[in-house]
């Protein structure tokens, strides 16, 4: 069943949450809020910087962070890397399957619908949407095995070459995530009810505050903000 | 949502009222980014909701500029007028 997304939620972008001691103690009230449009530019460029500054560590076979991610390349097997290699392209599949089943195309409401003609619109909307997302899991599943079928006629060399580029792909992914996320909240939660003083003075005081806080912080400001899917409805 | 807000957006404009308490004070680039993204898209709907219902963009397109900018090119005849004729009385030109 797909989530209703309500106008309030929209509306509700902002919110105190309070940091608390182990026993529950209230040790400071902070405010966050979802991002401007000029926070999210920041955001990106930030994040981007990151992005490059470790997708070229791990092109460089001498950095640590290539002896890291790579440590056990060698005792891989066939099957291993085939996982691995899926794993990594996961989100590529669920892109070219959104691109392949494009919008749902809505049903017209006639002008100045009946009763019964708008609870049979919101019956289609809601059989329309249900129908897309199993159509949506089956394509990806699909466009998987289609993948696994072709990795299967490569040799372990060829194999470790895929998975390194597709290891490095969504590891630099992920980076680009987490700081764009990351840097969002940095600038979005604030000290003061009227979010006028930032609570951290700069991104270093962000990333160095204890990890508890910070995913206290990171899990608030995800719990305001609507996903693009939820917007476009 | 999007109909509702469409109906918001356009009373808060007609009246100069802000559009909701919560963001009321906060100037357009203060506003949350999912608040100006669901208004620029009700814009965007409510400006092909104005053109002559052969003209407007089917829905798949709406999110992909490219797409939407060959689809208005078709429908507008944009691309094929590449000549075009001035009529000048010789008389006025100078030398």
């Amino acid at each position: 069943m797909a989530k209703e997304v309500k106008l309030e939620d929209l509306f509700r972008w902002n919110k105190s949450v309070d940091i608390k001691d182990r026993k529950g103690n209230v040790l400071k009230t902070v405010y966050v809020r979802v991002a401007g449009d000029a926070n999210l530019q920041e955001a990106q460029n930030h994040a981007l910087a990151r992005s490059r500054q470790i997708r070229r560590k791990l092109r460089d076979e001498e950095s640590l962070e290539y002896k890291a991610l790579f440590a056990d390349l060698e005792s891989r097997s066939q099957s291993d890397l085939i996982v691995g290699i899926i794993a990594s392209e996961g989100s590529k599949f669920r892109d070219e399957a959104n691109e392949e089943l494009g919008e749902i195309d809505l049903p017209d409401l006639p002008d100045d619908p009946t009763l019964e003609e708008r609870e049979k619109f919101q019956e289609d909307v809601e059989k329309l949407t249900n129908n897309r997302t199993e159509q949506l899991q089956k394509l990806i599943e699909e466009k998987m095995q289609t993948r696994r079928e072709d990795l299967n006629k490569k040799d372990v060399q060829q194999l470790q070459d895929i998975y390194k580029v597709a290891r490095i792909e969504s590891s630099c992914f992920e980076v680009y995530g987490f700081e764009f996320r990351s840097y969002c909240v940095y600038l979005n939660v604030f000290s003061d009810k009227k979010m006028a003083v930032r609570e951290f003075s700069n991104y270093d005081a962000f990333s160095n505050t204890s990890s508890l806080i910070k995913r206290i912080l990171l899990e608030s400001y995800a719990d305001l903000e609507l996903s693009e899917e939820d917007l476009k409805n | 949502m999007g109909d509702v807000l469409g109906g918001m957006w356009h009373i808060a404009k007609n009246t100069h009222m802000p559009l909701h308490p919560t963001l009321k004070g906060l100037a357009v680039y203060q506003f949350p980014y999912t608040i100006s993204y669901a208004i620029r898209k009700r814009i965007q709907i409510d400006s092909f909701m104005e053109l002559p219902k052969e003209k407007r963009p089917p829905k798949e397109l709406w999110s992909k500029p490219k797409e939407l900018e060959e689809w208005f090119d078709r429908v507008f005849d944009r691309n094929t007028q590449t000549e075009f004729t001035f009529n000048i009385d010789e008389d006025e030109l100078e030398g």
